[in-house]
């Protein structure tokens, strides 16, 4: 039996997309089954950022519709066979899904992939209800910045509620040299708030941009910063236990907190 | 978590009567209850309501009924040297009185606790939660939200964090906020009260039983 993972963060356009679509890439990679569940309906993304637009037939909401078999839905990765997309339907929005249906569809798929990765749409409405409905796990995803950081807050609030394990968090777009400045927050300052575990720093990186215009994960490119975090990332869900790139100043601050706390400063 | 008894009924019928959805979007949740409710109870309550079924906050009004959680005494939060709490009916003076709410959790954004008597957070207070409060706030962690202390008016009320770091706090009628931009943030306990009609900031020395004036920074 498969982990369904829902990855999501409330505020919107902070890579909860791009993630998705490079962890779910670096994990089949490594060798493991992987589906990814497109459940921002309305605002179909990840088949893109796949580059596998041009394979759709049938979609989530046929298939919770009963007009199509999951089978029938799922698009096979160009470059891994073990990875596959349910894209989201562009035509409908998400009141044509109930998080009933998604429990449903994911039980389905957990069946037949060792990981079942969930693109939640922005927000904390329904769309979100239904992409954690079937998940047991999430990876939050927030950038430094507070805004990002007060929404991704205010989901693991919603998260706890729904009695979900200790969500795992991931800064995305992370600018070293903007913290090093003082003009970024740093992982210590998000920590500080959020209190959950850390699994990857991203930086910012073009290769993204990139990556995401040709539909080919960073993730598979030896060269991308950003694709090794995502890397790293997949590794960590595997059970590895690595360093945290760009995590030296993480650790200053951790140490700073301890001295904080024994009033040392 | 919940402990055994009533309150685990209670909550199964209100879960299956509210169903799945998000019926209470942004509502305000009245809870009157009639007898005892511990504070672990109210805490599933508020993320029952709260966390599935959209309502915006959780209120308390039958203070009285409400029983300390972990069987401890309610009064231990009463900050002492302050006089006779002025307006509260309720309230005989204010050290060993009150009831308080224990709030085993952090607070985080979107969040909302109001409660007529003393409200206590094991956990942090983060940016977006607020606790409206008819009596004090003690936090045993970082307060960065809003804190509303006596509520009712009671202007002797405190707010008193292990960091204090709030958007906003309100005693009484009296309101301060943080300062914009950067600003020190000293690494010690504080309190907050009210001083010839402004908040006053103070480093929390509670071990001779008295707040000491006088090293205030704001
Ligand atoms: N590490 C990064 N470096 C540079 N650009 C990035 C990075 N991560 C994401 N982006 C860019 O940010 C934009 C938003 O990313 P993405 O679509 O993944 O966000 P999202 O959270 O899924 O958005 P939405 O809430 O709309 O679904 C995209 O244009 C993407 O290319
Ligand atoms: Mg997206």
């Amino acid at each position: 039996m498969g982990e369904v993972i829902v990855i999501t963060s409330g505020k919107g356009g902070v890579g909860k997309t791009t993630t998705s679509a490079n962890v779910g890439a670096a994990l089949a990679a490594q060798g493991r089954s992987v589906v990814l569940v497109d459940a921002d309906i309305g605002l179909r993304n990840l088949d893109v950022v796949m580059g596998l637009e041009n394979r759709i037939v049938y979609d989530l909401v046929d298939v919770v519709e009963g007009y199509a078999r999951v089978r029938q839905a799922l698009i096979r990765d160009k470059r891994f066979e073990n990875l596959c997309l349910l894209p989201a339907a562009q035509t409908k929005d998400k009141t044509a899904v109930n998080p009933d249906q998604m429990r449903g569809l994911c039980r389905e798929l957990r069946e037949e992939f060792d990981f079942v990765l969930v693109d939640s749409p922005a927000g904390i409405e329904q769309g979100f209800r239904n992409a954690i409905a079937g998940a047991e796990q999430a990876l939050v995803v927030a950038t430094p910045e507070v805004s990002s950081v007060r929404d991704a807050d205010r989901i693991i609030g919603l998260l706890e509620a729904e009695r979900m394990p200790a969500p795992r968090l991931i800064v995305n777009r992370m600018r070293p040299a903007m913290v090093r400045r003082g003009d970024m927050m740093d992982i210590g300052d998000i920590i500080d708030i959020l209190a959950i575990e850390l699994i990857g720093v991203v930086p910012e990186d073009e290769a993204i941009v990139v990556s995401t215009n040709r539909g080919e994960p960073a993730a598979l490119l030896p060269t991308s910063r950003a694709g090794a975090a995502y890397r790293e990332i997949a590794r960590r869900l595997l059970g590895e236990t690595l360093p945290i790139a760009g995590s030296a100043a993480q650790e200053a601050t951790l140490f700073g907190r301890l001295r904080r706390l024994l009033g040392a400063r | 978590m919940l402990p055994e008894g009533a309150g685990v009924q209670v909550l199964d019928e209100l879960a299956r009567a509210l169903g799945g959805s998000p019926a209470l979007g942004g509502a305000t949740v009245t809870l009157a209850p009639a007898g005892a409710l511990r504070g672990d109870d109210l805490n599933a309550l508020e993320a029952l309501l709260i966390g599935q079924h959209g309502a915006a906050c959780v209120e308390v009004v039958r203070a009285a009924a409400i029983e300390p959680a972990m069987g401890r005494g309610a009064g231990g939060v009463a900050a002492p040297g302050s006089g006779a709490r002025g307006g509260d009916p309720r309230a005989a003076g204010r050290e060993g009185v009150g009831d308080s709410l224990l709030v085993r959790r952090t607070l985080r954004s979107g969040q909302r606790v109001r409660f007529t008597g003393n409200v206590i957070v094991l956990g942090d207070v983060n940016p977006g939660a607020e606790i409206v409060a008819g009596g004090d706030i003690v936090v045993m962690g970082t307060l960065r939200g809003v804190a509303h202390a006596g509520a009712g008016g009671d202007g002797e009320a405190i707010v008193a964090a292990f960091r204090l770091q709030p958007t906003q706090i309100r005693v009484g009628g009296v309101i301060g906020r943080s300062p914009d931009g950067a600003y020190e943030r000293p690494d010690v306990p504080e309190i907050a009260r009210v001083r010839d009609g402004a908040l006053v900031v103070e480093r929390l020395q509670p071990a001779f039983g008295e707040i000491a004036a006088g090293d205030g920074h704001a």
